[in-house]
């Protein structure tokens, strides 16, 4: 505990009321449900953009998807979505994985892929926009 | 012997309806999280080029291909009605037993109704 800390000053109570059992108190909870929101917002547009150009060839996709809209639905869904399943996955992983280091390193192994994923993604995404 | 009451061990207890919808909408986010790396395979083919793009699609709309779209339409539209169900009983409302099993026929519905509605508009308008 840093004692320079304005928090020490407080009673050992205060400081761990509202913390919970995972020690960082809803936190974790309201940003899942906020994210789900998001996700399930953006991914409805997705969908929309999807039937909307369903059956397009190369060249029509590629073309429908440089307009602003499809590009803004497109990035908006690898941002919201990916960081939403980082979120939920780790809960998935923390109820059934019990070695914790296994749990970790699994962790660490989705979120690392998922930037990558995500990363060139959005770079191809931004690409087919600005037509380079 | 053979007589006494055997405890409800999960292999000789049927789950009744809300624990099977609740393990379904779990189920449901771990398929769908397999999807993502397939939609970032899709956009970046998009960015590639043709021939990458033409190789992702046809997999994507083959028979097996078409199947694991149609379940990841599935588990979408059923984990975003039992995320909604999820949200209204975290709020302490629709948590009797009745109400909470008429929610969940409610993300039954929702989920094969919007299912169809989708793909009838996929193969509708392509």
């Amino acid at each position: 505990m840093n004692l320079l800390s304005p928090s020490s000053r407080r009673s050992s109570l205060a400081q761990a009321r509202g913390l919970g059992a995972s020690g960082t108190g809803t936190g974790l909870f309201w940003l899942s449900r906020l994210t789900w929101f998001a996700t399930m917002l953006v991914t409805m547009a997705l969908l929309i953009l999807l039937i909307t150009y369903a059956g397009s060839d190369y060249a029509q996709m590629k073309a429908a998807l440089s307009s602003f809209v499809p590009t803004l639905i497109l990035t908006l869904f690898v941002a919201v979505t990916f960081f939403h399943f980082t979120l939920e996955m780790q809960e998935v992983i923390e109820d059934y994985v019990h070695n914790f280091g296994l749990a970790r390193g699994l962790m660490l192994l989705i979120r690392f892929s998922f930037v990558v994923l995500a990363v060139s993604s959005l770079l191809m995404i931004l690409r087919n926009f600005f037509g380079v | 012997m053979s007589n006494r009451p055997l405890s409800p061990h999960l292999q000789v207890y049927r789950l009744p309806l809300l624990p099977i919808v609740s393990i379904l909408t779990r189920g449901a986010a771990i398929i769908l999280f397999f999807g993502i790396p397939v939609f970032a395979t899709w956009i970046i083919a998009l960015g590639l080029g043709e021939e990458a793009y033409r190789f992702v699609t046809g997999i994507l709309t083959s028979p097996l291909g078409l199947i694991a779209l149609i379940s990841w339409t599935l588990a979408f539209y059923w984990h975003m009605s039992n995320g909604i169900r999820h949200f209204i009983q975290d709020t302490g409302r629709a948590l009797t037993i009745a109400s909470a099993e008429h929610a969940a026929y409610i993300c039954i519905v929702f989920t094969f109704v919007m299912t169809t509605l989708t793909w009838a508009l996929i193969w509708g308008l392509s």
